[in-house]
């Protein structure tokens, strides 16, 4: 398949489908796009590099919608930190353009770029796999004590109600929208892995809350690079539209799989899907591409079984708890 | 000139509909998905709980 926008054939079509059901229902739960499980699909599949970026930030657009929504329902966007985290990301995106293209200039792009998401990566997985397995399921990090509410104190201040946060500065949440945006865009990822622990540990959101208001971000993200791509040619509409199909499923179980886990184990496989991912960068700068992709394509199906899994459970324990109250009402 | 800067309108027009086109199918489609999922008993409620 090449980016033409002809049809897909019809295993092509089953392929695409099942990658858009796997990258919705994971990056729902965790309020990420999902870009390092689809771009290398979409490779196998025989997409151009720059293609399958374009096809999957295109994909993403609508699968957001979708996921923000549901996550509205349940009260995990908060608008306000949204909007305010946008006048940080949009800047932060082009900032990370500029010194993507000096460092194209200076020939240090590959090395340079991969290094650097490694890294990350593997400290943010480490740090919040440790956090996650000293802290009950339940329990959220101690918000009171997130880097950017103790020690950045610069008015004006504003209050997030539906984070819980009485009081925090502007600044301060702009200032991360800009890191992340630069970050993202200087990786060439989407950004929600670094965003959303950010969201939670530097500015003290509850883990639920943060992965809807991600979703947000990854909205205008999303539809901001499918915009600057489809302009280049660069989206094989039709395909993104199959993928859709599969993603508007998983998009809502995702969302609705928040619900029944505890936020710890939330954070639990968020960790392991960084340094899965992570891992899979590491194999492919080591020259080991078919491990890089192996791991990716076992880590998304393997995320989204598990979180239907979950699902299911919880729907059917509260069903049972219902069922209960219910007849002993009658009795 | 003239047909380059047509071009490049277009170009331009075109990705608005690309990202507006996904857009509104996401939001069909989740509207679609979400009464399916009622229909299923898995949804029932603005909250999401299950029914």
């Amino acid at each position: 398949m090449i980016c033409a926008g002809t049809m897909p054939t019809s295993l092509e079509a089953v392929a695409l489908t099942a990658i858009g059901f796997c990258v919705g229902t994971a990056g729902s739960f965790f309020g990420v796009g999902g870009a390092f499980l689809v771009t290398p699909a979409l490779n196998i599949l025989g997409f151009p590099m720059v293609c399958a970026i374009g096809t999957d930030l295109a994909h993403m657009t609508g699968k957001s919608v979708i996921a923000t929504l549901r996550h509205r329902k349940l009260g995990h966007v908060d608008w306000h930190a949204g909007g305010l985290l946008l006048f940080g990301t949009l800047p932060g995106v082009k900032l990370g353009t500029v010194a993507v293209m000096a460092l194209e200039r200076a020939g240090l792009t590959e090395s340079v770029l991969r290094y650097v998401y490694i890294l990350l990566l593997g400290v943010v997985g480490t740090l919040i796999l440790r956090e996650s397995l000293s802290s009950r399921n339940d329990a959220e990090p101690d918000g009171t004590r997130a880097l950017l509410r103790r020690r950045f104190r610069l008015r004006p201040f504003v209050s997030l109600k539906t984070s819980g946060i009485e009081s925090i500065s502007v600044w301060g949440v702009i200032l991360l929208g800009l890191a992340t945006g630069f970050l993202s865009s200087f990786l060439g990822v989407g950004g929600g892995f670094i965003r959303m622990p950010a969201m939670i540990y530097l500015l003290g959101m509850p883990t639920r809350v943060a992965v809807g208001t991600d979703l947000l971000e990854v909205l205008f993200s999303g539809g901001y690079g499918a915009f600057l791509y489809a302009r280049e040619g660069r989206v094989d509409v039709i395909a993104a539209l199959v993928m859709l199909f599969g993603a508007a499923v998983g998009s809502q179980l995702g969302a609705m799989a928040t619900k029944y886990v505890e936020a710890g184990r939330i954070r639990l496989y968020l960790a392991v899907a960084v340094l899965g991912s992570g891992a899979a960068v590491a194999a492919k700068q080591f020259g080991a591409t078919a491990l890089s992709a192996g791991i990716l394509l076992i880590l998304g199906p393997s995320l989204a079984g598990v979180i239907i899994y979950k699902l299911v459970v919880g729907v059917k324990r509260q069903r049972a708890a219902l069922e209960r109250v219910i007849e002993s009402d009658l009795a | 000139m003239p047909h380059r800067l047509l071009l490049e309108i277009s170009s331009s027009n075109f990705a608005i509909m690309v990202v507006v086109g996904m857009a509104t199918t996401g939001l069909v489609l989740g509207t679609v998905v979400d009464r399916l999922l009622c229909w299923l008993g898995m949804v029932v409620d603005a909250k999401g709980d299950p029914r």
